[in-house]
């Protein structure tokens, strides 16, 4: 691994470290929920780094579809973060359900319920399990250009999921961030969010490049392993 | 509530961090297996 992988490494666990010191110690607890509050320090960096990656699988998809018979490098290179970033997302996703479903069983009595914002999440969820799938079961040269595909029209969910709590009434709280007036939390709580929400997007940038890395290498060997087996085959016919 | 809520707090951290140490092991596994033959794209 590289030095500057180390380094971020090394910065990334810091801020974490802190950011659990300051979300648990340091903020007060919420006036109406109490301590059970602190899962939003965990809640929103999830959600922002499902919705950064998630954009980022996007770009990529948009990238390959584009250069995929004119710059065979980039293409690759694109479609090797475009997997990495997709995985990254599932892992925000799920984090952000499961922490959202214990918080919804400590404030709400219940651990699930089927309103717009939690079902159009899992559907997403689900959308990026089957995106993985069919990248791993799928062969041939048409399956990247069919994740690309998948992955765009995927991504159609994201802003339904955002723009859930405005559009229907749901059980799930509205927007804590840029919603009605009045809403935000208190400023003395926001240094939580702010250390939690840098440290947790740097590891999921710290793990995404070393997937890429190693998604990008295999994907060289396997394209290496084509070319040798397609002259083998021509040396073999006597061309 | 303010003790059930402190135990649901304690499982969602323990959640985070579990689910993000699953993962970091699938891909440092990958990692490795990848570099073991030829360095490219690093």
């Amino acid at each position: 691994m590289k030095l500057w992988r180390w380094v971020w490494l090394a910065v990334t666990l810091g801020v974490l470290v802190e950011g659990f010191h300051v979300a648990m110690y340091v903020v007060p607890p919420d006036a109406a929920q109490g301590n059970v509050q602190r899962i939003f320090y965990y809640h929103i960096p999830s959600w922002a780094g499902m919705g950064l990656f998630f954009l980022i699988n996007l770009i990529c998809s948009l990238v390959y579809l584009a250069v995929r018979n004119r710059n065979q490098t980039l293409a690759l290179k694109a479609d090797s973060l475009a997997v990495a970033s997709a995985e990254m997302g599932v892992v925000f996703c799920l984090i952000g359900l499961v922490t959202g479903s214990l918080w919804g069983r400590a404030v709400w009595g219940i651990w699930w319920t089927w309103d717009a914002r939690l079902t159009s999440t899992l559907v997403l969820w689900l959308i990026y399990v089957a995106y993985l799938l069919l990248r791993r079961f799928a062969a041939g040269p048409q399956m990247r250009t069919l994740a690309a595909v998948m992955a765009i029209f995927g991504y159609v969910d994201v802003p339904i999921v955002y723009m859930s709590t405005r559009w229907w009434r749901t059980q799930h709280p509205g927007p804590v961030f840029g919603g009605a007036p009045g809403s935000g939390i208190a400023p003395s709580m926001m240094p939580a969010v702010w250390w939690n929400l840098a440290g947790w997007l740097m590891w999921g940038i710290f793990v995404a490049s070393l997937r890429y890395v190693a998604q990008y290498r295999e994907e060289i060997k396997e394209q290496e392993a084509g070319l040798a087996a397609l002259e083998a085959h021509e040396i073999k016919a006597g061309r | 509530m303010d003790s059930m809520g402190h135990e649901h707090l304690v499982l969602a951290y323990a959640a985070t961090i579990a689910i993000h140490l699953v993962y970091v092991t699938y891909v440092a596994v990958r990692y490795r297996a990848s570099g073991r033959k030829g360095q490219v794209g690093n």
